[in-house]
Parts: structure tokens; sequence; C-alpha cells
């Protein structure tokens, strides 16, 4: 088997990224089970780059013509989810944000010495 | 007991107006100060108003919710919101919150358009399209969805979750309130369009950002 000069790119950019995914999944810096999904995800693209005439049957799985096309629209897919998760979290993240930030000016409000005399009375 | 809640970002220059003019009809003035790189916080306390300072800027929005959560536990009965701008009368908060001291509504949007004649045509037609992205998006219909002057019962203020953060947050509490089934009422208010409050208005971007918030809470919703 011979492989092209972007078919050892692409391996090398896979076999990087699963080495550092199995040192994140031993040193438990990521959940195993998020672990396993790009495990899962990026072992598929190295039997992909490896064997590309597995895309092919694939494809026909799917039902699409081209190898290709099934290897581009599983990607726009998953890239698609991808998105729409980091979105949420970002959503997420952000709402956090904002209570704490409320939560502290609270904080700091009540904390005051002066009680708002010229401000028409005490806070509480 | 009277609140007025004043979200502000950068209003050193006006603030105080604005605060001693509230201070006449309200017990007591509470400004939120976003994260500003300016003396308002200062200028405030200075007026007469309790301040609470946001560590980040957060928006107009939560700046807000800020203000109403610092009222609530003041333990106000009604609350008046306005902008720090100086584009709304404070002599017109009486008129504002007396539908909700009356019991006749839960919440009262202080409306612009309602005195059409004192508002920029851009600034109407800006607004018009506002009104009506709202109303696709989120099934409200108000005259001034984006008007920030008005007067909330403490039931509201208590109950309206508050979590949109920048401008949208206009239109968001208008949903909220239709679906908690709250009384909103409509009065109409002067706006005072002066070089300063049209240059701190929404931008042309701000605005296209607010439509783009109003949608996605609309598909939150």
């Amino acid at each position: 088997m011979t492989l092209t000069l972007i078919q050892w790119g692409f391996l090398l950019v896979f076999g990087f990224s699963i080495a550092r995914l199995l040192w994140l999944m031993y040193t438990r810096a990521i959940p195993r089970g998020r672990g396993l999904i790009w495990l899962a995800l990026w072992g598929f693209g190295v039997v992909v780059v490896a064997k590309p005439e597995l895309s092919a049957k694939l494809a026909l799985f799917l039902g699409v013509t081209r190898g290709t096309d099934a290897i581009v629209y599983s990607a726009i897919a998953f890239l698609s989810l991808l998105v729409f998760r980091a979105f949420r979290l970002i959503d997420l993240q952000d709402q956090q944000i904002s209570r704490l930030t409320t939560a502290l000016a609270l904080k700091e409000w009540r904390e005051e010495d002066d009680p708002g005399e010229e401000g028409g009375g005490g806070k509480r | 007991m009277n609140v007025a809640v004043i979200p502000a970002f950068n209003e050193a220059t006006v603030i105080a107006d604005v605060v001693r003019g509230c201070l006449d009809h309200v017990d007591v003035v509470l400004v939120v100060d976003d994260c500003s790189s300016d003396q308002t916080s200062l200028a405030a306390k200075r007026a007469g108003a309790q301040v609470l300072r946001h560590k980040l800027q957060r928006g107009a929005g939560r700046a807000t919710a800020t203000g109403l959560q610092a009222a609530l536990q003041l333990g106000a009965r009604f609350i008046v919101t306005l902008d720090a701008d100086g584009q709304h009368l404070p002599s017109e908060i009486p008129a504002v919150l007396e539908p909700v001291q009356e019991g006749r509504a839960d919440m009262v949007v202080g409306c612009r358009s309602l005195n059409r004649q004192e508002m920029p045509m851009m600034r109407r037609l800006g607004n018009r399209f506002a009104n009506l992205w709202t109303w696709l998006h989120l099934g409200v219909v108000v005259s001034d969805t984006q008007s920030g002057f008005r007067a909330y019962s403490k039931l509201a203020a208590s109950q309206l979750p508050l979590t949109a953060r920048g401008y949208e947050f206009c239109s968001h509490s208008l949903a909220e309130a239709a679906r908690l089934e709250l009384q909103v009422q409509e009065v109409p208010v002067t706006v005072v369009y002066t070089d300063y409050s049209r240059s701190k208005g929404q931008s042309f971007m701000t605005s296209l950002r607010t439509l783009g918030r109003i949608a996605r809470e609309g598909l939150r919703s």
C-alpha cells in the first residue's frame, strides 16, 4: 500500500490528535465518554484516509454517488452539531457570568457601610 | 416604597440631573453602573442615588435585572426604570407609575411612538421595524417595544425572568409578561432627543445585533 503525501499529512494530524486525546483520557482531563466519541471519530478518519476505498462502500450504504460526498456530508453534519453545542455552551456560560455579576453587585451594595442617607433610606 | 432603577454605562455627564429629577418622585433611586470607565458611579452617588456596580459589562438588560433585584430587596412595591441618558423626563414618573399603583396593570410601558411628532423619522422607522420584528418572533404587540421607561409592580418584577443581556431585554420582557399573563399597559411619554441622547442611542450595528437576539429569543421560546 503506497500512501500519497496528503494521506501522510492527514494521518500525521489524526495520529497527533489521537495521541493527545489518549493522554487527556489517561490523566482524566476529559470525561471518558467524550474521549471515546472523539477516538471513534478520529479512528474512523484514520481508516478512511488509509483505505479510501472504504469511503466508496460507505457512500453505497448511504445512497450517495461518491465516497468523497459521503465524507463531506458526514463532516458537515458533525461540524454543525459541534457548532450548535459550542453556541449552547457559550450561552450557558454567558448566563452564569451574568448571574455572578449581579450577585457580586448586590453583595457589595449590601456590604457598603453608608446605607445611603441621601438616597432616602437603608437597604433592607 | 417607590424605587427608580437606572441602568447606566458611561453617563457621568448627565446621570446627576437624571437622579435628582427622579428623587422628586420616588423614595429611592438605584443606579446600576454597568462597568463604566468614567465617573458615573461617583456622580450618581453624589446626586443622591444608591449605586450598584457590575464588575463586568453585561448590557442594559442585565443591569436592569440587577436593579430590579436590588429594588425588591429594599422592599419596593412599585418600580420604575428609565434611561440614564436623560431622554426620559423624570416628571412623567407619576404618570407611568399610576396604572400599577392603582392596580390596573402589572407592567407599564412608556410609549414614545404615541407622541410620534417628537421622534425623528429614522428612529420611528427603526422602532416600527423592531415592533414588527418582536411581533413576528415573540408574538407581542406593543407600540414601543424598545422603550426603557417602564413601571413594574412587585409581582411583575419578582416573576419576570430577565435573562436577556442587551437591549433585546425590552422585547423579551414583554414576551415573558405575556406568557405569565401579566397585565401590560401603555402610557404615552415624552422623549427628549438631544445630541447627547442621540449619540448614546442604539447604533445601526447594535440594532442589528438586538434584532438577531430577539429572533433567537423567539426560537428559544
